[in-house]
């Protein structure tokens, strides 16, 4: 499989978003690092004679992602890590009781008011919206009559 | 006068020119813009464990002092605006003059208001409730100065449009009178929300 094929595959695999989405992840990376190891083993290409040219090799073996251009597959990496990051450091996010949803709290009251107030606020903005556009309907079909009957409006 | 129609002719369906439709939407919009403000007003005051907080309060005096000035400003402009839709235009001028009279009058004694806090070391991060007050009324002070360069205009260089064409002018004082009604009304429920409720 070229590296091209596997990024397309990896591009299905992602568009599917079905279960074991990251299991499917960490298997394309391995095939992916296989594949690489494999064509640097096998090829005999290499200007570089000797030791200088295997060192080089592992290096180039060593990153594959960049070797392939796998961009859709780093993105998942990134996913992977903050995912990670996040259950790590978990204990120093301290939500206040609004995103805990305690209801009794001060501050889920004060919330639900400053919700409501804006509703309100913008309710009446729509209201007139809405009383604008009817009332310009209301002159337009005026008109129209005024018009069928010879009137000047 | 000019290409774009309705400039200063009444649409007949809508009954608006295309000035006082964009001044509609644009009071609509600062509709929006205060709302946000008093919703966090109300945010803050109903999960606050005191309110007013404890300090230095808000006097109350130079707040009726800068009500009554707002509401002399917004009355002398709408009087304008009546005048000019009767076709008498004689006073608007003084009217004016009155109305810059008291937005600079406001401006000076939310200044004023502003400095007495903070010499007695009570600023906005004193308390939410300060904060919020210095908030609502420094955009406030904001919109008033706006509202003191808007009457400016219309006894200065207004004029001049009004010789060459009243219909634009009275037009544009109708803009102006809404936009002081919009911030009296504001500026009462900034009023009612810190001194009386």
């Amino acid at each position: 499989m070229t590296p091209t094929n596997i990024s397309k595959t990896i591009q299905s695999r992602h568009n599917s978003y079905g279960i074991g989405w990251f299991a499917t992840a960490f298997i394309d990376e391995a095939r992916v690092v296989l594949q690489k190891l494999t064509v640097r083993s096998t090829s005999s290409s290499s200007p570089l004679p000797g030791e200088r040219a295997r060192v080089r090799g592992l290096f180039e073996a060593a990153r594959p992602f960049e070797a392939v251009q796998c961009f859709e597959y780093q993105g998942i990496r990134r996913v992977i890590a903050t995912a990670a990051i996040s259950l790590t450091v978990a204990g120093a996010a301290s939500a206040c009781s609004v995103c805990f949803g305690d209801p009794n709290d001060a501050q889920s009251h004060g919330m639900n008011m400053a919700i409501l107030t804006l509703l309100g606020v913008t309710g009446g903005v729509m209201t007139t919206i809405v009383a604008f556009g009817t009332t310009i309907a209301l002159r337009i079909r005026r008109a129209e009559l005024a018009a069928e009957m010879g009137e000047t409006p | 006068m000019g290409a774009i129609p309705y400039s200063t002719r009444v649409r007949p369906d809508t009954g608006l020119t295309n000035g006082r439709l964009g001044t509609a939407l644009f009071l609509l919009s600062e509709v929006m813009f205060y709302g946000g403000l008093f919703s966090a007003y109300v945010f803050l005051r109903s999960s606050a464990t005191e309110w007013p907080a404890a300090g230095v309060p808000i006097p109350r005096g130079m707040g009726i002092a800068a009500l009554v000035l707002q509401f002399a400003a917004a009355a002398a402009v709408f009087m304008a605006w009546m005048r000019i839709r009767k076709d008498s235009r004689s006073s608007v001028i003084a009217l004016s003059l009155g109305t810059a009279i008291a937005a600079t009058g406001f401006i000076a004694i939310i200044a004023v208001q502003q400095r007495m806090l903070i010499s007695e070391s009570t600023v906005a991060a004193t308390s939410t409730y300060h904060a919020v007050y210095f908030l609502i009324a420094d955009i406030h002070r904001l919109h008033v100065a706006v509202g003191a360069i808007l009457a400016a205009y219309m006894m200065g260089p207004g004029r001049t449009l009004q010789l060459r064409d009243s219909m634009a002018y009275a037009n544009r004082v109708t803009c102006i009178a809404w936009y002081w009604l919009f911030l009296a009304a504001a500026w009462a429920v900034t009023f009612a929300l810190f001194h009386t409720v």
